[in-house]
């Protein structure tokens, strides 16, 4: 359960910190996966999150929007505490993307029909509506000539683009990626790195867990390694890639660069 | 072609289980009774979709006050015989204080309806029936469920959906795909149980044909009802088969891609676990 806080809302302005983890712990069962992590991502910040596995960035990622609940300490999302039982969690999550290593597209919908869906079914617009929208966004990630595709018609690439735009058709404050391009072939990683560029690019507040190290650099704003559940280092991708300082964050680049 | 009538009629087994002309008698009969089989299956069958989804939702539920009463009904259910229940409902329910009250507050219960069968045999028939058919359409249901990648339920929450909708458009949606042909076979096993009724006076199929049996000293209306049987089984199991075989292919792509073989993912631990979970248990 989570924990009870007495103040489940902030006062908030754009010049805050859009997304704070204070102090969080998660556990399953006897196994501790984070040990307390403290993180602020300031509104627009492209902030990507590297260790190795088993090191709890996934975790931390899906304890932002409640996918994981988090053991103790607090996650707050613009002016609300996220992991606070009597938060809207559904109104809160219309605001927070997520992208998933899986892909996880609805096999039974078309590519429009994905990124339809929840416009229609949380946001209540029409089909019209939804249907425009859903082409305009696909267009976007550049499947503009497979909105009729079924999800099994795809490529793994074109189908993690349909994800991609699936979650920004619910026009977002924060992007959420798990992993990306993990289950992705090599060469269809570049178009799926391409979008979320852009993204990057058009402002969009992204918390990107992935071992993609180009991407860390060319596009992050802060690099964040985390190690055994908890931030190791975190500075500007040319602190931490060009002069780590802590010997896990040394040990790990050394192995993967 | 006489001498062949003269002696289909005077060899013992032609003629007692082939005997023209005796079938010839039971058709007429059979035939009127071939709807009142197919109401009590295919109605039953119908109310006891949601009755199975209602008790399949009741045994994945986080409370074992939900859970506990469906798995107890489900295991009855299966662990009897649907004779045993058929007797209990019919000739235990009208003894229950309760069904007098009702019985006596509506006469008209007990007035012939549709193919003069009275109101209350009808309530019974559907009754048992359907009750029965929603403690295996519960585990397939179930099952079914299930099967779904935990990713899916996942996605549609981080979308901003409740659990519910989640489950009505994209979880349940898929499940139906997976399990109809499994829900077909479970169709035609219902179908063939409503013989049973006859047990208890209903004029379906089988006591029609015993009724004309009776009467001719003759079983051949036994092999005429198993023809009328089989003329509904098995096109109906031919087409499951087709399905199930258009189904295994469409399943080829969509969901979760697996992952190349002789690329192993870097699967986190914490991932593994939250796998085993249950998939209605995301989120609250």
């Amino acid at each position: 359960m989570s924990p009870e806080a007495k103040t489940p809302t902030r006062n908030y302005t754009e010049a805050q910190p859009i997304v704070s983890i204070r102090d969080l712990k998660k556990s399953f069962g006897d196994l501790v996966v984070l040990d307390g992590v403290d993180l602020d991502v300031e509104k627009g910040e492209v902030v990507v999150i590297l260790g190795p596995s088993g090191s709890g960035k996934s975790t931390m990622l899906r304890c932002v929007n409640r996918l994981e609940h988090p053991t103790a300490g607090e996650v707050w999302f613009e002016d609300t505490l996220v992991n606070y039982s009597k938060t809207n969690i559904n109104r809160m999550r219309e605001h927070i993307g997520m992208v998933f290593q899986q892909f996880n597209l609805f096999p039974h919908l078309t590519a429009r029909g994905n990124v339809a869906l929840a416009l229609r079914k949380v946001l209540g617009k029409s089909k019209e509506e939804a249907d425009q929208i859903a082409v305009e966004q696909l267009e976007r990630v550049d499947l503009g000539d497979r909105v009729d595709y079924y999800p099994s018609q795809l490529s793994g690439g074109q189908q993690q683009r349909v994800a991609i735009a699936r979650a920004l058709a619910m026009d977002p404050h924060v992007m959420l990626f798990d992993e990306v391009t993990s289950a992705l072939d090599p060469e269809l990683v570049r178009g799926v790195l391409d979008v979320m560029k852009e993204l990057a690019l058009a402002g969009m507040t992204m918390l990107v867990v992935t071992h993609e190290m180009g991407f860390a650099r060319d596009v992050g704003s802060r690099v964040v390694f985390m190690d055994g559940g908890v931030i190791v280092e975190q500075g500007t991708p040319e602190e931490v890639f060009d002069n780590p300082q802590n010997e896990r964050t040394q040990d790990f680049l050394g192995h993967i660069m | 072609m006489d001498q062949l009538a003269v002696w289909w009629e005077a060899n013992t087994i032609t003629h007692l289980f082939f005997s023209p002309s005796v079938m010839g008698e039971a058709f007429g009969v059979i035939l009127k009774a071939l709807p009142v089989s197919l109401l009590f299956g295919v109605g039953a069958f119908l109310i006891g979709i949601p009755l199975g989804l209602g008790l399949a939702f009741m045994k994945m539920a986080k409370t074992r006050w939900l859970r506990w009463p469906a798995t107890a009904y489900v295991d009855f259910v299966r662990g009897t015989p649907l004779f045993l229940q058929i007797l209990l409902v019919f000739f235990g329910l009208p003894l229950f204080p309760f069904y007098k009250v009702v019985l006596a507050a509506n006469p008209w219960m007990n007035d012939a309806a549709l193919f003069n069968i009275s109101w209350s045999l009808y309530f019974r028939g559907f009754l048992v029936l359907s009750f029965n058919s929603a403690a295996y359409l519960t585990e397939i249901f179930r099952a079914g469920i299930q099967s779904i990648s935990r990713g899916q339920m996942e996605a549609a929450r981080s979308l901003g959906m409740t659990v519910p909708k989640a489950m009505m458009y994209v979880i349940i949606p898929q499940t139906v795909r997976r399990i109809l042909p499994t829900m077909m076979s479970e169709f035609i096993l219902l179908f063939k149980d409503t013989a049973l009724l006859a047990a208890v006076g209903l004029p379906e199929i089988v006591l029609r044909a015993r009724e004309v049996a009776a009467a001719k000293f003759n079983p051949s209306p036994y092999v005429l009802a198993s023809l009328f049987y089989l003329v509904i089984t098995i096109p109906l199991g031919r087409f499951v088969a087709r399905l199930e075989d258009r189904l295994a292919q469409a399943e080829g792509g969509g969901g979760a891609v697996a992952p190349p073989p002789d690329d192993p993912l870097p699967i986190d631990s914490e991932h593994e676990i939250a796998r085993h979970e249950r998939v209605v248990d995301i989120g609250d």
